[in-house]
């Protein structure tokens, strides 16, 4: 029935034409403006300049430390979520009072909003009036924190930035992951426990291979999410101190909208955008070879 | 497993679920009773855990910062792209769900895809172009953004809702007349109600939560709660009694959300994304 396709394409318009305005045109625009040397407060230089600036910035030793510390962030805060979501899944599997207690509390991490968790670690390790500061001295960890605060030495500050995502997000991993085991079917676990399996042999040998695409599915999410982040880290210290917690995101906003440099700015959110697409069709793909969809 | 085992086991997970329910509360109790704290109990070192509450910093807040015309925009731009991105994406997913589109798995690879587009890259030329056709600092500007940021997560859980339904309902009114249009509107939509709702508070929460969209694309009109925040540090120092203050009534309307509706919101989310 051709009504039935025109049905079809008519109710998929309205939200198909507003993605591609706010989304295909400004990624086509990115890679234009990518092109030229523009800076906003000198308009009168504007230029074609092709590939210059991305060997401009492949040359920039901030940027590709952004890249280092972005990759560092990513890579901690997707292996201790995973662990530590699972951990808690598994224990809010079992049967206890107050799962739905524990679960509104354990969630409300995650629906803060991220201003306000940058915010907040903002004030715990000032190192005036921080409280971490305070306890941490009185357990004698002084050496931990000195005189400028958890986020006032660069050694100190990626850690405590890395925290505070694991403190926002391992929600987020063990709700899916309690609802992957949630969804897991009670036979094999019998059969298991009839054949004498331990706990552990049940859970290394069932459970994780069951739970293969759940944990894809959580490393696909997460790892989008953590290497774009930005407004927890911008509100705890904009990416400082110097360029010790500037990831990717925070040192090409800065570029952009403070040095209002244009042209590399586009190329370097360019070049983020290219790793984040190489990245998601990896992980994609495996993620439709495991499961079937 | 002897019983002692069996207990020890028990015990030790209450007790691991209790620290942990801690630390995630732990920073939303402070912020909130901070606010509560006169200015100079706020520095107090060691920190008071006990004291008079008082609101002269919700007062200062109210009457001395912008604080509720920013509460305005976040409520009229957050409702209104959550309205937006919900009536598109339902019906959308509708399509994408039950009828025949050209090229529908290409379209909605494209669709998810765009979530993996680091916001950055979008915004950098959005802010240029906002700034040349007006849009710079309007609610419709923010708006815009907002709703184009939760129509992929609209379009992909509802689908997955919609595709679950089994076809006979909706064969067997077709028999009896229905139109697909009909369908939509009797048989879909009401079964879904959840799902949307779930979905609409969910997206809903991530417009009130979102800054940097606001941060790029604002300057004093369309300012959202968010941005204002952050203002609170200034050069001057952090005024904490109003910020804490400020931060409150960011979180307190999601958080009363998640108490009300936390089961749902378990359910939706989990659902929607292991599909």
């Amino acid at each position: 029935m051709s009504k039935e396709k025109y049905l079809g394409l008519f109710l998929v318009l309205p939200a198909l034409s507003w993605l591609v305005f706010i989304n295909l045109f400004p990624f086509v625009q990115t890679l234009r403006l990518s092109f030229y040397q523009w800076v906003l407060t000198k308009p009168w230089e504007r230029k074609f300049v092709g590939l210059n600036n991305y060997i401009k910035i492949f040359l920039d030793p901030l940027f590709l430390d952004s890249l280092k510390i972005t990759a560092i962030y990513v890579g901690c805060v997707l292996s201790a979520e995973l662990i530590l979501g699972l951990y808690i899944a598994v224990l809010l599997n079992r049967p206890i009072f107050g799962r739905g207690l524990f679960l509104t509390l354990l969630l409300l991490p995650m629906v803060i909003s991220p201003v306000v968790v940058g915010l907040f670690f903002r004030c715990m390790t000032s190192p005036d009036f921080g409280l971490l500061n305070y306890y941490l001295q009185k357990l004698g960890l002084y050496q931990l924190v000195l005189s400028e605060g958890m986020m006032g030495r660069a050694s100190t500050a990626l850690l405590t930035v890395i925290l505070m995502d694991i403190w926002e997000w391992t929600p987020f991993v063990f709700l899916l992951f309690l609802a992957g085991l949630r969804g897991l079917p009670n036979e094999p676990f019998e059969a298991a426990e009839l054949d004498g399996a331990s706990r552990w042999q049940r859970f290394k040998y069932i459970t994780l291979p069951l739970l293969k695409p759940v944990i894809l599915v959580v490393v696909l999410f997460r790892t989008m999410d953590a290497y774009r982040v930005f407004d927890t880290i911008w509100l705890i210290g904009k990416g400082g101190p110097g360029h010790a917690t500037s990831t990717l995101s925070i040192h090409i906003y800065r570029t952009a909208f403070y040095y209002w440099d244009i042209g590399t700015s586009t190329a370097m959110s360019y070049i983020m955008l290219i790793i984040a697409i190489i990245f998601s069709v990896i992980l994609l793909k495996y993620l439709y070879e495991t499961v079937r969809f | 497993m002897d019983v002692k085992q069996r207990e020890f086991n028990k015990v030790s997970t209450y007790i691991v679920l209790i620290i942990f329910s801690l630390i995630a509360v732990f920073p939303i109790y402070w912020t909130v009773q901070t606010s509560f704290k006169a200015r100079f109990l706020t520095f107090a070192v060691p920190p008071k855990w006990i004291f008079h509450p008082t609101f002269e910093n919700y007062y200062n807040l109210f009457t001395k910062s912008d604080v509720v015309s920013r509460l305005i925009n976040s409520l009229i731009i957050g409702i209104l792209s959550t309205l937006l991105s919900v009536i598109m994406g339902a019906l959308a997913a509708f399509s994408f769900a039950r009828l025949k589109i050209a090229r529908k798995k290409d379209i909605m690879f494209w669709i998810l895809s765009t979530r993996m587009i680091p916001p950055i890259t979008t915004l950098i030329p959005l802010f240029l172009f906002f700034r040349a056709i007006g849009l710079y600092d309007t609610h419709f500007g923010v708006i815009m953004f907002y709703t184009a940021f939760n129509l992929p997560l609209v379009i992909w859980v509802m689908r997955s809702f919609i595709v679950e339904i089994p076809l006979e309902i909706e064969e067997c009114a077709m028999i009896d007349g229905c139109s697909r249009w009909g369908v939509f509107w009797k048989i879909t939509l009401p079964l879904t109600m959840p799902a949307l709702f779930a979905t609409g508070a969910l997206s809903f929460i991530l417009c009130w939560n979102e800054f940097m969209g606001a941060l790029i694309l604002t300057s004093h009109n369309a300012v959202t709660l968010p941005v204002l925040a952050m203002s609170f540090i200034s050069a001057k120092g952090v005024v904490w009694g109003e910020m804490t203050a400020g931060a409150t009534v960011i979180i307190v309307p999601v958080v009363i959300f998640v108490v009300l509706f936390q089961k749902y919101l378990v359910k939706g989310l989990s659902f929607g994304l292991l599909k």
